[in-house]
């Protein structure tokens, strides 16, 4: 290691209390776009199985361009593209909120549409030969037994998402990303700020990766 | 045991009251271009068994599809038990109600016990209580034969259990027709019998039975009528004996004859 440079963590425990509040906005980030992008995943999910093409045709423009386009540019766009056009100015909390709510959701609607179309007519045509109506189907025969399969790539992508939440920096939300510059900027330990700051997704993301691979490696016995 | 000597048509005519449970008028399907059903007129009586017969791809599994709407027709009339089917908005889960179906490859709900399975008609369909859709739910495993099978997964169960939980499973709706789509198709040669079994005690208790199927001894045994699709057509129709023993077309000829000995001729 480079002897010259001298390692600082003395100023860890001032700052503390602001990595604490970071954090917390970083987790509400988290799991406020979990639910609303898992929410509208499973709609557009849903839809994108209809048998009509007008309604698969504009959810499959809408999930694309999601999906094909950077996370960042969507917050970037959503936050200052918004009020330009509708004159509704969002704070950037939400707009972040809503810009990876959009990403995510155009990602779970293929693993949602996946999961269902992976068991096959037949265990929807049996509830529907019995006169189960198209809801009770998917309540009573299909998600309870797709959601085995969709619960790996849905952990998957929370890790990705945790790591996501630091995107919205750029918006200025006061997440850990976007505090930990400021604390570098007032402490000029950049490296050992960067350092702490991995310490904090690692802590996040850990616990969720290792639920994925179990659940993937649960998944790889059941089959 | 019922009588041991040979089964003839005639022998379950007075289970039949006459009135006409399924009829359909000039059907035809198409899928994309293909056309799999060119015209098909039907009519069953209720309390008859119906065997379809003809190759794969000849229509006979569309045509089965049909009846409870799993298939829409492209164009022709429906009515079944009086009620015209294919026209205009009918209550699909109504319908269905009145008809049960037994695929070729069970599909019991993997996620739920045997005994959950029956209950989901009742329970699910009919709103009834689950006490309730327990009760009729073990009555109708005990007919078929497999209270002690109530609280295992579809999984462990075998391919004939499996068929018999399914054909329960339908009857729990208090079905007053049923449809078998190949029910024996996909089990071994000593599983097929005991499926077999359960169906012509369903036959004799009157119900309507629409089947699907390659079994020429049920097929002679139990059912009134044999029908032979080929090409999405009607072929041939009449008592099994006379259909299946004394075939008129080429066409079925060849197809009894790939039937038995495994090889066109």
């Amino acid at each position: 290691m480079y002897a010259g440079y001298e390692w600082d963590f003395s100023w860890v425990a001032n700052e503390m209390p602001l990595f604490g509040m970071a954090a917390w906005v970083s987790i509400k980030i988290l799991l406020l776009a979990t639910v609303l992008s898992l929410a509208l995943g499973l709609c557009i999910g849903q839809g994108l199985l209809s048998k009509r093409w007008y309604v698969t045709a504009p959810l499959r423009v809408w999930v694309d361009l999601f999906r094909l386009t950077p996370p960042l540019l969507q917050i970037v766009l959503i936050f200052f593209l918004l009020p330009v056009v509708t004159g509704m100015r969002l704070p950037a909390f939400e707009a972040g909120v809503i810009a990876l709510s959009l990403n995510y959701s155009a990602f779970f609607s293929e693993v949602f549409r996946a999961g269902v179309l992976s068991l096959g007519r037949g265990q929807g045509e049996a509830g529907a030969a019995m006169g189960m109506t198209h809801l009770q189907v998917l309540k009573w025969v299909i998600y309870p037994q797709a959601i085995r399969r969709m619960l790996p790539p849905i952990t998957n992508m929370l890790v990705n998402l945790t790591k996501d939440t630091s995107l919205l920096t750029i918006i200025g939300v006061a997440e850990l990303f976007n505090v930990s510059q400021s604390v570098s900027a007032r402490n000029f330990k950049n490296v050992e700020v960067l350092l702490v700051l991995a310490v904090f997704y690692l802590v996040i993301n850990i616990p969720l990766s290792y639920l994925a691979n179990r659940l993937y490696a649960r998944q790889a016995v059941r089959i | 045991m019922e009588t041991t000597s040979v089964e003839t048509p005639g022998s379950r005519a007075d289970a039949a009251p006459g009135a006409i449970a399924i009829e359909a008028d000039d059907l035809h399907k198409h899928f994309g271009s293909v056309e799999v059903l060119k015209g098909i007129d039907l009519e069953i009586t209720e309390g008859e068994v119906v065997v379809i017969v003809g190759r794969s791809g000849s229509g006979k599994s569309t045509l089965l599809r049909c009846l409870n709407l799993l298939e829409r027709p492209t164009s022709g009339t429906i009515r079944v038990l009086g009620e015209e089917i294919t026209s205009g908005r009918v209550s699909l889960s109504r319908l269905r109600r009145k008809i049960g179906m037994v695929f070729q490859h069970f599909e019991l709900f993997p996620h739920r016990t045997a005994i959950e399975n029956v209950m989901a008609g009742p329970h699910i369909v009919l709103g009834t209580t689950k006490a309730e859709a327990r009760v009729i739910a073990s009555d109708l495993l005990d007919k078929v034969g497999l209270s002690h099978r109530a609280e295992q997964y579809p999984n462990q169960l075998s391919g004939g259990e499996k068929q018999r939980v399914a054909i329960a499973r339908a009857l729990a709706l208090n079905p007053k027709i049923m449809l078998f789509d190949e029910p024996t198709s996909s089990l071994d040669p000593e599983l097929k019998g005991e499926v077999l079994d359960t169906m012509r005690e369903l036959a004799y208790e009157g119900m309507t039975m629409v089947v699907v199927t390659h079994e020429m001894i049920f097929a002679r045994r139990v059912a009134n009528r044999a029908i032979f699709i080929d090409q999405g057509v009607v072929v041939e129709h009449g008592p099994p004996e006379q259909v299946l023993r004394t075939p008129a077309t080429a066409a079925l000829k060849r197809f009894l004859n790939v039937l038995l000995w495994g090889e066109d001729s």
